[in-house]
């Protein structure tokens, strides 16, 4: 009666996140992937190139090994579910968004690679869906709402709301592509992911703000700067 | 100098305590897309990986424990900053030369 939710859950914890394991795409899915993620990361890289300061580079060495970290982190949400971090809100509102797409694409990739977490033909679909998405939307919802994020309150409020946002932006596009694939009809698998991960969009927020105002304490010439800033660095 | 050695050595300890903590204190509970899969059916789709080098976040050797764990955490800690670092640095140098 105890056994099996226990190996239930044994083997539970092995499975995907929002990292999709090989299998769940179809290969013109996961091709285009690989197509869509290559290409920006070239553009990510000759941008970071032309805007990253000496002194960035030890922030996204860290970033990195903070997010790839909080990952491991799973948390209960509702009906036995848990999720994590994806982090790419919290990259780029400290690193700027090409910056940030180069950590998040090294923490997702590694995570492939060395830890069998995602699939490798996938890859380039979670690189997009928890790297390149997340960081652009919320690149673009800071540079929205920059009246309101000017190092205060705003800024975490902000912060939160685009953090849950781009979560939920994760989930839907591996719904659209698990749909794409014929491994589960749109109409069933979009309010299936939205509705989980509105839950665990709201823990991104919380851990995003909470390691934003750290960041904030700690070192606060880090952040005010790279949420107002016109130009990433 | 000093100030980004120090925030790369606080901000790398800071990592491996969180790696440290998520290897006893995380969730086991399926997450969002393995809960989705398993309701809809189509969680048997996933294919075992190719290879195994740490696999599920554990040391092979050490067990699936949270201290195989941690120790897989601490080593993707390692891997994640050096690698990221070593692209900055290559971004950077590019950079200079290019100037």
């Amino acid at each position: 009666m105890l056994a099996a939710p226990i190996t239930t859950a044994l083997e539970a914890a092995a499975g995907p996140a929002l990292h999709i394991p090989d299998g769940f795409l179809s290969a013109p899915v996961s091709i285009v992937g690989w197509v869509v993620t290559a290409t920006v990361v070239t553009v990510a890289a000759r941008r970071a190139e032309r805007t990253l300061s000496d002194r960035a580079v030890p922030l996204m060495g860290v970033m990195a090994a903070f997010i790839f970290a909080a990952q491991m982190m799973n948390f209960p949400v509702a009906g036995g579910t848990s999720g994590h971090l994806l982090g790419g809100a919290l990259a780029a509102a400290l690193l700027g968004p090409w910056a940030a797409i180069i950590v998040m694409t090294a923490v997702v990739g590694l995570q492939g690679l060395l830890f069998q977490d995602g699939g490798l033909l996938v890859m380039g679909a979670n690189i997009f869906n928890m790297g390149i998405v997340t960081v652009g939307l919320s690149t673009l919802l800071f540079r929205l709402a920059r009246p309101l994020a000017r190092g205060g309150t705003g800024t975490l409020i902000v912060a939160f709301v685009a953090a849950w946002l781009t979560v939920e932006a994760a989930a839907a596009l591996t719904a659209l592509q698990l749909a794409l694939s014929g491994t589960s009809p749109l109409e069933i698998a979009l309010p299936a992911m939205l509705t989980v991960h509105a839950l665990i969009g709201i823990g991104e927020g919380l851990i995003t703000v909470a390691a934003l105002a750290f960041v904030r304490t700690t070192s606060p010439n880090l952040l005010p700067a790279s949420l107002t800033s016109e130009v990433a660095r | 100098m000093t100030t980004r050695r120090t925030l790369l050595l606080t901000g790398i300890a800071i990592a491996l305590l969180v790696a440290a903590v998520a290897s006893f204190a995380a969730s086991p509970a399926p997450d969002g897309l393995e809960r989705v899969a398993e309701d809809q059916g189509f969680l048997e789709r996933a294919q075992d990986a190719r290879y195994e080098l740490l696999p599920d976040y554990t040391i092979p050797g050490l067990g699936e424990g949270p201290l195989s764990t941690a120790a897989a955490g601490a080593v993707g800690v390692l891997v994640v900053a050096a690698a990221t670092l070593g692209a900055g640095a290559l971004l950077r140098r590019r950079h200079k030369q290019e100037q």
